[in-house]
């Protein structure tokens, strides 16, 4: 997978990972605004770039075998990786193409349901082609594979 | 984390950064659950054949894609278990799989149960079986890694042969 490096306008190779209690530092809490401790419910996954410990971005998963999904509960690029000067781009898509992928291997083709901010959903559907579900959010099959291709497409090199 | 209204990027730059909590009491998002599971309830009652044996057939890529780059080995992870796994996802009995490939059945049985090894015209077949989804490539990977395994921790391999090399260096 790979994320863009704005300033050189560079693909960098990245990878997502769970995160450790020792990643939980302070200079983490002072790069992201929400408290990750709270989400220790959940499944976290940190995003760096390849050989590097710099998170650039967080998201919590729960995995709801009943209902073969997997819902984001939360997601956040650190602080200096929003808006017009951000330094790093494609954060959140390979963070939503990865919990696709999980959901796929979950045996529940793709499919991934987040409950967004009223606000928000019209970007959301346009950005990485969600749908609605009642007042979730849902990508599934197809283009769910469309985001795991766009956005982790070479992520294994076997040869 | 300030909120949505007052921070100082637009929404659609907060959307390509975030997926914020969704600030619902429990109780109304147990309701809103509720009414999600209905509705993905009734898609999964409604998924055609071939979606299935699709999602499953994508679910053993991508399951054989982290097994061939890990360098953990399972024992149980042997070829014939994701033989088996293919031809269970694609809801086919073993006998009538193994006259789509053109293979004996009882050879396909022997794979399955690692009784023999699979050579390369069954790699390629499995990859034309499946519309090019799962590569031979993938399959030969898999049944290097059960090889590498065997000849790293073959103990008995190595006695026998030691009687046959007379010097070293």
């Amino acid at each position: 997978m790979q994320v863009f490096y704005v300033p050189r306008r560079q693909f960098k190779k990245a990878e997502i990972s769970l995160i450790k209690q020792r990643d939980l530092t302070g200079s983490l809490r002072k790069r992201f605004g929400f408290d990750w401790t709270k989400e220790e419910n959940y499944d976290v996954y940190k995003i760096t770039l390849a050989g590097h410990r710099t998170i650039l971005g967080l998201m919590s998963l729960e995995v709801i075998e009943q209902e073969s999904r997997i819902e984001i509960k939360l997601l956040e690029s650190a602080k200096e990786n929003i808006g017009k000067k951000k330094m790093f781009d494609r954060i959140p898509g390979c963070l939503i193409a990865f919990a696709c992928k999980l959901s796929v291997k979950k045996g529940f083709e793709g499919f991934v349901s987040l409950r967004p901010k009223t606000a928000l959903v019209a970007h959301y559907i346009k950005k990485y082609q969600l749908f609605r579900m009642g007042n979730h959010l849902a990508i599934n099959k197809n283009n769910a594979l469309v985001l795991i291709q766009k956005y982790l497409g070479n992520d294994y090199e076997i040869n | 984390m300030k909120s949505i209204k007052k921070s100082k990027h637009t929404l659609k730059e907060l959307a390509e950064a975030h997926i914020f909590p969704h600030g619902l009491s429990p109780e109304e998002k147990a309701k809103e659950d509720k009414e999600l599971w209905a509705l993905r309830k009734e898609m999964l009652e409604n998924r055609s054949v071939e979606d299935q044996i699709m999602g499953g057939v994508l679910q053993l890529k991508f399951l054989l894609e982290d097994y061939i780059i890990s360098t953990v080995y399972e024992e149980e992870h042997h070829f014939g278990y994701y033989l088996a796994f293919y031809i269970r996802v694609i809801q086919k009995k073993q006998k009538e799989f193994a006259e789509e490939i053109s293979i004996d059945e009882t050879r396909l049985s022997r794979i399955i149960n690692k009784k023999e090894s699979p050579n390369e015209e069954l790699f390629v077949r499995l990859e034309l079986h499946s519309k090019n989804i799962i590569p031979a490539l993938y399959w030969y990977k898999l049944s290097e890694k059960v090889k590498a395994h065997n000849i790293r921790t073959n103990d008995t391999l190595r006695e026998t042969e030691r009687k046959f090399v007379l010097k070293t260096i």
